[in-house]
């Protein structure tokens, strides 16, 4: 009996991937994307929150879901 | 502890094993791993006072023992921090902004979505690996 994989289609930092449609560390998002852990992951909400996704927090991604490096902090 | 810090505890105790809640004045401090070679120690804890309007109100900045300095003995832009009951301690005043420089502070209902106080130790996390550029 063949099993077939689910996969969902989401983009991180403008970039298309293809994922199995299962939990996920940010870690591996990292990974797949070559980023590093200190870069501020985020997924972009319908309502244009950002919802932080740190190494070590596990989501389910949802097809369509856009990850980004925020960068939008300043001192003073 | 504030309510809205309650809410998020158990998901900010899961990311940083050894996170303290400490009162007067009401602040959460983590430890963190700094990049090797650009401060004078490996690591450093790392505080943030949790306003009264949390999280209406974006945390006003974050704080580091006095004495953590870059590798090469330069201080970082940090003020004395006894002005805010933190003797010891060094402030950073650190907010998150869009591209014109206004407020992008940005919580949602849901403490585990939009900003919160996860986020915000991300960026000091992040702030921190760039050499607090």
């Amino acid at each position: 009996m063949s099993m077939t994989t689910t996969t969902i289609s989401v983009t991180i930092e403008g970039s298309p991937h293809s994922l199995e449609d299962r939990e996920y560390r940010g870690s591996e998002l990292r990974s797949i994307a070559g980023l590093t852990p200190k870069d501020k992951l985020v997924r972009e909400e319908a309502d244009g929150t950002e919802t932080p996704i740190p190494p070590g927090k596990k989501i389910r991604p949802r097809e369509g879901d856009n990850f980004f490096v925020s960068v939008r902090f300043r001192r003073g | 502890m504030h309510p809205r810090v309650a809410e998020e505890w158990s998901e900010i105790a899961s990311l940083y094993p050894g996170v303290r809640h400490m009162p007067s004045p009401q602040r959460v401090e983590v430890d963190m791993d700094l990049e090797a070679g650009m401060y004078d120690r490996p690591g450093t804890s790392v505080a943030v006072l949790i306003p009264p309007g949390y999280r209406a109100t974006s945390p006003d900045g974050f704080l580091v023992p006095s004495g953590l300095s870059f590798a090469d003995g330069s201080g970082l832009p940090a003020s004395d921090a006894t002005g805010v009951g933190m003797p010891g301690w060094l402030l950073v005043s650190f907010h998150l902004i869009d591209e014109s420089g206004a407020s992008a502070w940005r919580p949602a209902a849901d403490s585990h979505r939009g900003d919160n106080l996860i986020g915000y130790l991300a960026s000091i996390e992040s702030f921190l690996a760039r050499r607090c550029n």
